[in-house]
């Protein structure tokens, strides 16, 4: 199978606190592979080390085949980041400051102008260029996804994109990441299941320092529906007529407010049925 | 004191620019203060005090070295 | 060249819309004039205060004649200030932007980390050469205007003896930004580095190869010390800003940003 990114036996201790301990896991080409875990996890260095911004203890990293290198890092090219917080110079307007991510990822000079416009207008800043300074937090995190998506590169990484965003917001970002992911692999970080559940393919669960699961959505559907179902009736009679039935054939019902997701059975199973 | 006889004309030359200088400094950091909220270190009114005490240009310099949000 | 010339871009515009140039030019101009102003009032103010100054007892106190070199002496005296305000400005060039975290978009998209810093640094080196010169040309027109220039001796010389101080100061301002995480380590390193030249000028044998030896330039003015005096503290300085900018790349290049 043909993966984007490879990650092979990475360990990473910050001041003797061990954060990732041999972690190892591949991403398809064109998936959306959701990378889930708790705060403080270990998501964010993940990302920051395939991005070469912090140096390994052990192992290595491969971004489309080439090895990720600490410092300079010539495999950044392939890959779109959106930090957590992304932060820009307040001084420049959106259009100022994509052309100077176009000039720096050296998107061809006749494309610049066009690429800016048609990527403004998938974020929804088509309409603001004013200096940034003024700019929201959902404006800076479009922002943020316009200039990672500009150089159309084979793999998007976004940390934590919806956590700070309301409702409304959240939900136009995964809109967003969702288009784009028809052109890119995107691999995002999220505590938020919801998240992942409505648009990932791939899931992976970081639990200390290790991936404690990975595999398909299916497969999480066919893990953890096996044994609990939701069932709707037209009436509340019908519901009290269908548990007597149930009751009358000695079957035990332990719980029945099954509502919560699958992603969120799974994740509670495989980080030991701690709250989260 | 006997600055009465002094011919001022002799020192204009330096003293007009100088004023206006001072005051254009004065004015760009009071407009910077007032047209934002926050600050980097301290509060509005600290830094009101500190650029019109310090008007000859330190006070302006101080509230653009310490005080100015970065952008 | 293209990530050069737009990081180069970036950083000059930065010195339009965040005031810094406008700031820095006015402090300039004013500091130039304030140098021929001094100059021209301190004997005015002596007079004035004479009667007063007899009362308390103090008396004969000789203001000499007011020269050029009166004019250029009140200049150099002055001019460590302009230095100082270059510094704490530009102090944060580097450390706002690890700060906010403002780099990390830029170097994740395969930006050269040693081309932000030779962006930054041409940048201050243009914006300082554009400062002293007006500081320097101001009180040179005023000077003229009152006095006469070729009065004084090695005009030029003791200028750029400062003019190439500023310039080893951003190098040393560019290697504490490789080191400090805030503006204030940064303001820290270099100025401490520039303390201990001082002391070290103590020994008279070692002041003469320190770079900080340039603003005491204004010795060669009334032609009582040869400019021969500073080709030693010129090769120091040269050699030093020269292990500057490479050690701040070297750093630079792995920096956690």
């Amino acid at each position: 199978m043909d993966n984007i990114l490879s990650i092979k036996g990475i360990s990473k201790s910050f001041g003797g606190k061990k954060v990732l301990d041999d972690l190892t896991f591949e991403v398809p080409r064109n998936s959306v592979y959701g990378f889930v875990g708790k705060n403080g996890a270990g998501k964010t260095t993940t990302m920051k080390l395939i991005l070469g911004l912090y140096q390994p203890d052990k192992g290595e990293i491969y971004v489309n085949g080439k090895k990720v290198s600490f410092g300079q890092n010539e495999t950044n090219k392939y890959i779109g980041y959106l930090p957590d917080v992304p932060e820009f110079y307040g001084y420049m307007k959106p259009t100022e400051y994509l052309k100077l991510c176009a000039e720096i990822t050296d998107i061809p000079k006749n494309e610049v102008d066009s690429r800016i416009k048609e990527i403004l207008t998938l974020v929804g800043l088509d309409k603001d260029n004013k200096r940034i300074k003024g700019f929201s937090r959902g404006m800076k995190q479009r922002l943020g996804i316009a200039q990672a998506l500009l150089s159309k590169p084979a793999l998007l990484i976004c940390d934590e994109p919806t956590s700070a965003l309301d409702p409304m917001g959240r939900k136009e970002i995964l809109d967003i990441l969702k288009s784009a992911s028809k052109e890119t692999t995107v691999i995002f970080s999220t505590h938020i299941l919801t998240d992942v559940e409505r648009i990932c393919d791939n899931v992976g669960i970081l639990h200390e320092g290790k991936l404690a699961w990975q595999g398909t959505m299916e497969q999480v559907g066919a893990i953890s529906s096996n044994k609990s179902f939701q069932v709707e009736f037209d009436s509340n009679e019908d519901m009290k007529k269908a548990i007597e039935a149930i009751k009358s054939q000695n079957i035990n019902i332990s719980n029945l407010e099954m509502k919560d997701s699958n992603l969120e059975n799974l994740f509670m199973e495989v980080i030991g049925h701690e709250t989260a | 004191m006997m600055l009465a006889n002094v011919d001022v004309q002799e020192y204009l030359p330096f003293l007009i620019p100088l004023i206006i200088l001072q005051f254009v400094l004065l004015f760009i950091a009071l407009r910077h203060i007032l047209t934002h909220d926050t600050y980097k270190r301290g509060n509005r009114k600290i830094w009101l005090l500190i650029t019109i005490v310090g008007m000859e240009f330190i006070g302006p310099i101080l509230y653009f070295a310490l005080g100015k949000e970065d952008e | 060249m293209r990530q050069l010339n737009a990081f180069i871009k970036k950083e000059w515009m930065e010195q339009f819309r965040t005031n810094k140039l406008l700031i820095i030019m006015i402090v300039s101009v004013m500091m130039g004039i304030m140098a021929p102003a001094v100059a021209k009032l301190t004997p005015v103010l002596f007079e004035a205060m004479a009667d007063t100054l007899a009362e308390q007892g103090i008396a004969g106190i000789e203001v000499g004649e007011v020269t050029a070199l009166t004019s250029w002496q009140q200049f150099y005296k002055n001019i460590s200030m302009l230095v100082i305000v270059f510094v704490i400005m530009y102090s944060g060039s580097y450390t706002t932007e690890y700060q906010r975290g403002t780099l990390i978009n830029i170097v994740t998209k395969g930006m050269s980390r040693t081309k932000i810093l030779v962006s930054k640094l041409l940048v201050q080196l243009v914006v300082w050469t554009m400062a002293y010169v007006v500081n320097f040309a101001t009180t040179y027109v005023y000077t003229e205007y009152y006095w006469d220039n070729s009065e004084v001796k090695n005009c030029i010389f003791a200028g750029l003896m400062v003019y190439i101080f500023g310039i080893w100061t951003i190098g040393l301002l560019t290697l504490a930004s490789s080191i400090g995480d805030t503006n204030m380590s940064v303001l820290l390193i270099t100025g401490g580095v520039v303390a201990v030249c001082y002391i070290l000028s103590i020994v008279p044998d070692v002041a003469e190869y320190m770079p900080t030896k340039m603003l005491g330039a204004v010795e060669v003015l009334d032609g009582s010390v040869s400019t021969a005096n500073y080709g030693k503290a010129i090769a120091v300085l040269a050699a030093t800003y020269i292990m500057s900018i490479v050690g701040a790349i070297l750093i630079f290049r792995k920096k956690k940003i």
